[in-house]
Formats: structure tokens, sequence, C-alpha cells
């Protein structure tokens, strides 16, 4: 099977810092990818240059295209990056204002996604929409309301169904639950956990949440200080840590 | 079926002066197809370290596991969960289910991972859920089922 990401090699410097350095790894179709690390480690920095938003100073991000098959990213033409980033790629911000339309209303926001890659018939946008808010549990009597007026865990539970809606092929997602209490973040990950079995999604999502790449990532990577300092199955990093940060990071996480 | 040769397993602490916890050694043992073997033990003698390696769930620092042909201490994190799809079932000490997905679909969720579909998957959910007497108001809620 050919992996529908691989990354080689990818660093990123901000002067003399390091941002992320010797990052390699392989996404196979269906797999879900937890990058983990505190603040500053450089896996939201790693995301971005993943995702096109920053340029890596080196390396490669090939991606299984659908019509070329696997192509360096950073080598095709910004337009053609762009068209990717609209219909095979998807990506989940933590705070929703940066993925949402703020002044468009909910219905608007998942429709422009289908519209961007060629929906143009009113009335199957509009359902699709209605589709859509259902399925992450938005009332539809709410589709004609600005996301402004929604509480943060709907306002992020929109967020995804417009990254979802043209069904994506690669989500990058980069702490989806961070800003939301407990509860709200609870609900948040059942439902995601339930679109990832459901559409067979492939995902990376970087969080410094141990509970949600528990519940979403088959494997993980633990960053310290830009690198890469373990890698593995989830349950087995999380259970079995051998790195002295990894193991530091689990034996952080307050109990309740 | 189970092959384990010279299995080796123990703990580094990095963040505790690096204490060192050894915890198994030189384990050999064998399961054919059909063979239903206990591992017994007292409390520490390293059994459920056994069966955590043998599922992958913890690394070994030394010696060879192999199941149905293939080699878990060697084998990519994929490999291993196509092996707990297609071969490997675990009933813990502690189930560690996601709250608030219903008991229905945590038992049936096995099935969906396998391509199986969702009425079939749901259908032979209810049917195991009924055998080991769960009760059936229970199915929709996974709070209300505790260690009995």
């Amino acid at each position: 099977m050919t992996p529908l990401l691989q990354v080689r090699n990818i660093e990123k410097r901000y002067g003399a810092r390091i941002g992320c350095a010797d990052v390699s790894f392989d996404l196979y179709p269906g797999e879900v990818l937890g990058i983990v690390g505190e603040s500053g480690s450089g896996k939201s920095t790693l995301l971005n240059c993943l995702a096109g938003h920053l340029a890596p100073d080196q390396g490669e991000v090939i991606f299984d295209t659908r019509a070329d098959g696997p192509r360096d990213v950073r080598q095709m033409p910004e337009a053609e990056r762009r068209m990717l980033s609209r219909t095979d790629w998807a990506f989940v911000h933590q705070n929703p204002r940066d993925g949402l339309r703020m002044r468009v209303s909910a219905g608007g926001n998942v429709g422009e996604r289908l519209m961007a890659v060629g929906a143009r018939h009113y009335g199957d946008i509009r359902e699709t929409a209605g589709e859509w808010l259902t399925k992450v549990e938005i009332d539809t009597a709410r589709m004609d309301d600005r996301p402004s007026a929604f509480s943060g865990g709907m306002q992020q539970r929109l967020q995804i169904a417009r990254n979802l809606v043209t069904g994506p092929r690669l989500v990058f997602m980069d702490e989806p639950t961070g800003g939301l209490d407990v509860s709200v973040q609870a609900r948040l990950l059942d439902l995601l956990r339930g679109l990832v079995r459901r559409m067979g999604l492939s995902a990376i999502i970087v969080t410094h949440d141990l509970a949600v790449v528990r519940l979403l990532a088959d494997r993980l990577m633990v960053m310290k200080s830009g690198h890469v300092v373990e890698t593995g199955l989830t349950d087995q990093v999380l259970d079995d840590p051998q790195h002295a940060y990894t193991q530091l990071l689990v034996s952080s996480v307050l109990q309740v | 079926m189970i092959a384990v040769t010279d299995l080796g397993k123990s703990f580094t602490l990095h963040n505790q002066s690096s204490a060192v916890i050894p915890v198994l050694e030189g384990a050999n043992f064998s399961v054919a197809q059909g063979e239903c073997v206990a591992l017994t033990g007292e409390s520490g003698a390293g059994k459920s370290t056994v069966m955590r390696i043998l599922y992958g769930n913890y690394l070994a620092q030394a010696g060879r596991v192999v199941i149905n042909g293939l080699d878990i201490t060697t084998a990519t994190p994929r490999e291993i969960l196509a092996l707990r799809r297609e071969v490997l079932g675990y009933v813990s000490q502690f189930l560690r289910v996601v709250p608030r997905v219903p008991t229905l679909e945590v038992v049936a969720e096995p099935l969906l991972s396998l391509g199986v579909a969702e009425d079939v998957a749901r259908a032979r959910a209810e049917d195991l859920l009924a055998r080991l007497r769960i009760l059936e108001r229970l199915w929709q809620s996974p709070h209300h089922i505790f260690g009995r």
C-alpha cells in the first residue's frame, strides 16, 4: 500500500532557533497519527509545515495525489497546492474563529466549501449543509444564524462540519479540543471518534492532551525541543513509555 | 500459534535516578492452535506483563514473540494493529471504554473496523450481550455496567 503522506527530514528554523528538525514518518490511509509534546516542542510548527501554512527550510512532504500519485507538495505551484487544501485536505484550527467565517451563516460556512469544489445547485448545497449540521449535532433551525451567536463547542463542531463536508482524504487538527470546557471536550471527542471511524479518515492530530490521543490516535509521535523523541503504538507509548521525557509527560497527567 | 523465546522485560525509570526494574528474564513457552494455556503465579510475578507484551502494549527488551507468523517485538504499529483487528482479542481486568459511547457500540466496534456492515455487527453484538446476560436496558449506556 502506498502511504498517503510521506514526510522526509522536515526542518524549520526561526533564525538560530529550531522549530522542528529531522522529522520523518509515513501516514497510511485510514491511519490517525497523534503528535504530543508540551508548548514550544515544535508540534504546531511541524503541522503547519505539513499543511503548507509554513515553508519548511528542508525536507519533503509527499502526498499521494488522486491524479498523479505521490508528489512533493512543496514543489507544486501555489494554485495546485491551494486546490489540494480545498479538496483533499482539511485543517481544523484550535480556535474556530481561524477556521470559520464569522459573518457568514452556519449553513453558508458549510456550503462555501462545497461551492469551492464546484457545487452550484442551491437546493443541493443547502440540503448537504443541513445533513452535516445534523451530523455534528447542530440543530438545523440554527442554519441561518451566524457562528458568532454560537457557543464555543458549537463553533468547533461547525468548523469540523465545514472541513469534512467535501470528504477530504487527510485532516490536520491543531488542538481541536483546546479551548473547550471538559464536558464539551468529551462530547466533541466522541463525535470526532465516530466520524474518524465511519469515514475512515486519515488524520494528524496535534495536542498536548494525552486523553485526546488515547481516544483518537492509532499511533503517536512525542516531540521535545523540535525533535521526535519517541514513536509507537498509542497505547504502548502511553503505558510503557521509553524516553525520559515521555515518562515525565505521562506521569504528569492528573488522575481523577 | 504463539512462540515466546528468551523473553526479557525491564522498566527503566528515567525520572527516578534511572532505576532499572527487572520484570522478566528468559521466558520461553509456546501455545498451539486450539490450546488454552493459563499463566499462573503470585502477584508481581509478571503474568500481566507477559500478556501485555503479547498484545503489543508493552515493549520487550529481549527475546522474540511470534504470533501467527509476526514477531511483535519488531513489528510496526500498523502490523500490530492489523494483528489486533484480525487475530488477537484481549480481555482486560479493566475495560477502558470511551465514556458515553453506548455498550452496544463498544461491542460492535471491532466488527465495524473489520468492515462488517453496521446492521450485521449490531445484531452480533446484541446476540453476545444477550448471551452474557447483560440486561437489555443497559445496552444503550455504559455508565450502569459495573464490575459484576
